[in-house]
């Protein structure tokens, strides 16, 4: 050490040792820090890869279930328009001349996601065949409970219990 | 490094690299005449030898030359110096018996006729052959010669790393001190006889009239061959008193101008094998020309002492010999010398160490600015935010799908299939479909029928039976209306396979 330190009076005459030994100094400053920069990004990176892979996992599992349900031809309805499908399958029972007997909403507590219905009318074996195959609103979700269909008098009398299913 | 041989007659240079295995590589030897980029006319020994204190600013610069040419050479700029000197050039080459304080300094005293300020000198030879007297070989040159050296390399800007003897150089580059050995160098106008033993030494002995200038002005070739004979006996009267028990007529390796040789039968009777170099050294210089490289590429290998384990048998070394470096520069401008190398060293590494981080920077920069450029894509961000928004509806939409699809009971389904089945004179009084409870499948559908044949009834269930959209068929009851002839009956069908 003590020659190098009685060296230093020729240290002007090393002036690219002095350059290399400064740059290397600060270029390792330099590189530490761009080395913990780099983990951080790679870090960063993976994170996002990730999150990525998440995003793209969720997007396709609901691209498969939008089209699981665009497989179903009906679809429940909002809680506001159950009265409008009622609506339509009085005018749809009356537009077959099926003669209405009572309609009445069954108790609620059970039901979950929609409203139960029992329905009964009187008619011919054609008509009433229509009107349970047509029944109700094109595209609401209807369900068929229990179907008692009973001929009296050459007429059928048709008991239909039934749920419109809400959203 | 850089060895260069002062001759009255030539400059020898070798450039090699000692490696960390200790080899010494020598990558490079020529011969100043014989090279285009250095004088070949200047005679740079006879400036050292015959300076003046009047000229001595002109004739250092004049020396100085020679390191000015050899910077001039690329390969060479780099390098530290290492001088060889013929022993003429030395004042004493000789050795002493010593104590164990090895203060020599009483007994160059008492031998040499001036100042020991006057002179720089180095100890490259101890021996301690037990229980015979230890001796050191002891080199001493006067100091104007080396001041003269320095102050050339000082004005030339190059390292002067060490002067040493021939001698020493050439013994070191043979590797082989276990023998006893003369020498002979030979020149114009200079001639040394060398003796050495690996017992107790080395000396060294002008013998100015065998060199060449003064052979050739004998008048007859007779008178010639007596001297040189006359020479060497008194020569080796010498070394028998120095050298206790020495063997007769030990074979002389000359270090000669061939002329000189060939000419004079004296010298060929007496001429030696030539030499080679030690294992340790790698050169392609031919095996026959490597006698007259020993010399200057010895020199290179100082810094190791001798014995040496990394060597092996490699070397032929008594146990009680050693041999160092017999740099004789004065200590500060060795340590000087070392310091540079030391600071050169950093300076090197300092460079490799900034290129390589500077590559790793550059490269780090690139990588964080790749990675920086990995972002979510806008339209998947966008189609997850939507998907997001819309999830839960879309799973309550498919949970009730589910539930739809377990309430349901297919009652058309269940009616289309009774009618399929039916035949042609059974008629139905009512169907029942689906319904509530646990057993609902069990009792999907319930018929009550009419006909006139109860076969009928039979034949109904089994084509009810063999429908798969049906389950379990069971007539629960079968009534007779005495009135009329008519039966009814109640059949009970349990759920299929039913699809939409």
């Amino acid at each position: 050490m003590n020659d190098l330190l009685a060296y230093i009076p020729n240290l002007k005459e090393h002036k690219r040792l002095l350059i290399n030994v400064v740059v290397f100094i600060l270029l390792s400053f330099l590189v530490s820090y761009t080395t913990s920069h780099l983990l951080i990004s790679y870090a960063d990176l993976k994170e996002t890869e990730e999150k990525m892979e998440t995003m793209e996992r969720f997007v396709t599992e609901y691209k498969q279930k939008t089209e699981k349900a665009k497989e179903f031809p009906f679809r429940p309805v909002a809680s506001d328009n159950v009265d409008d499908v009622q609506t339509k399958i009085i005018f749809s029972v009356q537009a077959l001349n099926l003669q209405l007997s009572s309609l009445k909403e069954l108790p609620a507590k059970k039901e979950q996601h929609g409203r139960a219905y029992e329905i009964e009318f009187v008619g011919g074996y054609n008509e009433t065949m229509k009107c349970l195959q047509k029944f109700g609103s094109n595209d609401a979700l209807v369900g068929y409970r229990k179907l008692n269909m009973q001929s009296k008098d050459g007429k059928i009398h048709t008991k239909l219990v039934y749920k419109i299913y809400t959203k | 490094m850089l060895a260069i041989y002062l001759q009255p007659d030539s400059v020898k240079i070798v450039q090699a690299k000692l490696r960390k295995d200790n080899i010494l590589d020598v990558q490079d030897y020529l011969n100043a005449e014989e090279s285009s980029e250095l004088s070949n006319d200047k005679k740079y020994l006879d400036m050292l030898l015959n300076f003046s204190e009047g000229t001595y600013k002109e004739d250092v610069e004049a020396f100085a030359e020679l390191f000015r040419e050899i910077k001039k050479i690329p390969k060479y700029k780099r390098e530290n110096i290492y001088i060889v000197l013929p022993d003429f050039m030395f004042y004493m080459v000789d050795c002493f018996t010593y104590d164990k304080d090895m203060d020599m300094e009483p007994q160059i005293r008492s031998f040499v006729n001036i100042d020991l300020d006057q002179i720089y000198y180095s100890m490259p030879i101890l021996t301690n052959p037990a229980p015979q007297e230890n001796c050191a070989t002891i080199y001493a040159i006067e100091r104007k010669y080396i001041d003269f050296i320095i102050s050339a390399a000082e004005v030339a800007r190059v390292r002067l790393a060490s002067v040493e003897a021939a001698s020493i150089s050439f013994l070191r580059a043979s590797g082989i001190f276990q023998k006893e050995e003369f020498i002979f160098q030979g020149f114009e106008k200079h001639a040394t006889m060398i003796a050495y033993s690996s017992i107790a030494g080395l000396f060294a002995m002008d013998v100015p009239e065998l060199a060449l200038e003064n052979l050739g002005y004998l008048p007859e070739r007779d008178h010639a061959e007596a001297l040189i004979k006359a020479s060497i006996i008194q020569f080796e009267n010498t070394a028998e008193q120095t050298f206790t028990n020495i063997n007769d007529d030990i074979p002389i390796t000359l270090l000669a101008n061939p002329i000189l040789i060939e000419s004079f039968n004296a010298f060929k009777e007496r001429e030696g094998k030539r030499q080679h170099f030690a294992p340790f050294i790698l050169s392609e210089i031919p095996e026959n020309e490597q006698q007259d490289w020993m010399a200057v590429v010895g020199t290179l290998l100082q810094s190791i002492e001798f014995p040496n384990l990394s060597y092996g048998d490699s070397v032929v070394i008594d146990d009680y010999e050693r041999v160092l470096s017999g740099n004789i520069l004065p200590d500060d401008i060795q340590k000087s010398s070392k310091t540079y190398q030391l600071l050169s060293k950093i300076k090197r590494t300092s460079f490799i160490g900034s290129v390589a981080m500077g590559v790793v920077f550059l490269a780090e920069l690139i990588g964080i600015f790749a990675l920086s450029t990995v972002e979510i894509p806008p339209s998947l961000e966008q189609e997850y935010q939507e998907a997001q928004e819309n999830s839960k509806q879309l799973d309550t939409e498919l949970q009730v799908f589910e539930l739809a699809a377990k309430e349901h009971q297919y009652p058309l389904q269940g009616i289309k299939a009774v009618i399929d089945n039916r035949p042609k004179d059974i008629g139905f009084l009512s169907v029942q479909v689906g319904g509530d409870g646990k057993n609902v499948d069990a009792n999907w559908v319930r018929l009550k029928v009419v006909a006139q044949d109860p076969l009928l009834f039979q034949s109904y269930l089994s084509a009810l039976q063999n429908d798969e959209r049906f389950g379990n068929v069971v007539i629960s009851e079968i009534d007779a209306n005495d009135s009329a002839g008519i039966k009814t009956a109640n059949i009970t069908l349990a759920k299929g396979k039913v699809t939409e």
